[in-house]
């Protein structure tokens, strides 16, 4: 992993320690955002901070990532990750924590340490079957 | 929100189709490859570089330059320059922001260009910083560069409409056919049956080998200028019919089953006289298959979902008699060469239409279609373009 992944993570990765899902949210019009950005994505005013947001979610979309040309993931392949929209509005890319997750399945989304430290985002689903 | 339909773009053509210097991988920069297709622009036009007032130029590969430093490079002297980062999209807007500088007096003759390299490594280091977003957002799961967003996207679409690989399949083996008729594809030497693309090794899946394509090296460009300095230097040209383009269309769809075409195609088919049914043949910008499918959808070929029903009624090879479809092979069979990759469908369409294809010449093509689409943004692709090019000399 290069040094500016781990940069932009910094506020997730703070939030690991008290084990809370945290997105930015707006002040002015309370939307969640993410990607994490500098202005609302709604209406952009400067007023977002990091709130606790519930996880849960519908996964929109799996796959089973066989190839990668990042060498510090090669390892780890076949890697099973899907998009989430969550119930508080964006939509998320994170881990499947079981690669047996179809589409439509009720997830939560929770953040944990990848095998570099690195704080990311994990999506689990009580009906997916046993975990990893 | 309704708007202003966009002014005609009568008056101004497009000309000189140059492909140029396609190679799986490459030593040289950027640099080379633009300028190289710069030279081919005066050369086949019969022009001095010093014609030659205006300039649009798509690259990922010029860092630390930008195009301004191109114009010493080339030792250029220019009225109007443009710096296009639109990816896929980069063609389209080339030809409509050209085609507005020669409409309203602002340049003469603009030459739109787009090329890139394709060093070992310079794919990954280019997906491994491409947007802010894509670096905290996709990059840490693996999914930086397009094949993960594309593999969710197809595998939402398979879900949503009970679309088999078989259906993806048959465009893209359309396509390898077309390549191999068309002498610069990288890929045209090896023939691709439906077998192969089921059976090839997964990448992402649903994804696997055939539906993904393979960086390379090369440069396309074309000329823009009015009609009668074309006729002056006795050039073939076609004209502009329609043209459009979106940014970040349908911003709250979960995921990318439609974009900008589905919001403009009525009136870029309105504006220039026609429907889907007068198109001759349709370039797409297909770094995978399901892109094409969303463009093609989009642009009124068929209806969202249908394609099985599709493929089984319709033929894809520059010479099946159905609609020609990325006749020289496109991006899966030809290689995508960076930038270039977004001006490669005008370029090809530009030939066709003048008659100067060569062995994967369509047959007398009155009306090609060009969809552009680009810039893998986390999730999905941003830019969403299309223009209707018509045989010069034809009614408008």
């Amino acid at each position: 992993m290069t040094d500016f992944v781990a940069n932009t993570l910094l506020p997730l990765a703070a939030q690991l320690d008290r084990g809370e899902l945290q997105l930015q949210q707006c002040g002015q019009c309370q939307q969640v955002s993410y990607p994490p950005r500098e202005l609302c994505g709604h209406c952009l005013a400067d007023a977002l901070s990091w709130q606790p947001q519930a996880g849960s979610g519908q996964l929109l979309a799996t796959t089973l990532l066989h190839y990668s040309l990042e060498p510090a993931l090669q390892p780890q392949l076949p890697i099973a990750i899907g998009s989430v929209k969550l119930s508080v509005g964006p939509v998320v890319i994170a881990y499947l924590d079981h690669p047996g997750c179809h589409i439509g399945d009720h997830v939560v989304v929770t953040i944990q340490r990848d095998l570099s430290g690195n704080a990311v985002l994990v999506a689990s689903a009580a009906n997916c079957g046993e975990t990893l | 929100m309704s708007r202003q339909p966009p002014n005609s773009y009568r008056g101004v053509v497009l000309t000189t189709p140059v492909s140029y210097g396609y190679a799986k991988q490459s030593d040289k920069p950027a640099h080379w490859f633009i300028g190289s297709v710069l030279r081919q622009l005066c050369s086949d036009a019969g022009i001095d570089k010093s014609a030659i007032d205006g300039a649009a130029i798509s690259s990922f590969g010029l860092a630390p330059d930008s195009v301004s430093f191109l114009t010493q490079h080339y030792n250029i002297g220019l009225r109007w320059l443009e710096q296009l980062p639109f990816g896929g999209a980069s063609g389209v807007i080339a030809l409509r922001r050209a085609a507005r500088a020669v409409q309203c007096g602002d340049a003469e003759i603009v030459a739109c260009i787009g090329g890139d390299s394709a060093a070992a490594g310079s794919f990954r280091d280019l997906v491994a910083d491409f947007s802010s977003f894509s670096n905290s957002a996709a990059y840490p799961y693996g999914a930086a560069g397009p094949n993960a967003p594309f593999a969710l996207i197809t595998a939402a679409y398979m879900q949503q409409y009970g679309v088999s690989r078989e259906a993806f399949g048959a465009l893209a083996v359309a396509q390898r056919y077309n390549a191999q008729h068309y002498a610069q594809a990288l890929l045209g030497d090896k023939p691709l049956s439906l077998e192969q693309y089921l059976t090839a090794r997964p990448i992402a899946e649903p994804l696997h080998l055939f539906d993904c394509v393979m960086p390379c090296a090369g440069g396309e460009g074309f000329l823009v200028m009015s009609e009668q300095r074309a006729q002056q230097l006795q050039l073939p040209y076609v004209t502009i019919a329609a043209a459009d383009e979106r940014h970040n269309a349908f911003a709250d769809d979960p995921v990318q089953l439609r974009s900008g075409w589905s919001e403009f195609a009525e009136g870029l088919y309105q504006r220039a006289e026609l429907t889907p049914s007068d198109i001759d043949l349709v370039q797409t910008y297909d770094d995978y298959p399901v892109i094409s499918v969303l463009q093609l959808e989009g642009l009124g070929f068929f209806a969202a979902g249908a394609l099985n029903e599709f493929v089984a009624t319709t033929a894809t090879t520059f010479d099946g008699g159905g609609l020609p479809h990325n006749t020289s092979g496109g991006q899966l069979s030809g290689g995508q060469a960076g930038s270039a990759a977004g001006y490669l469908g005008v370029v090809e369409t530009l030939r066709q239409l003048t008659d100067s294809a060569g062995a994967n010449q369509v047959a007398q093509p009155r009306h090609g279609l060009v969809s552009g689409y680009g810039m893998i943004n986390y999730d999905r692709g941003l830019c969403s373009t299309a223009c209707i090019l018509r045989r010069g000399g034809e009614h408008d």
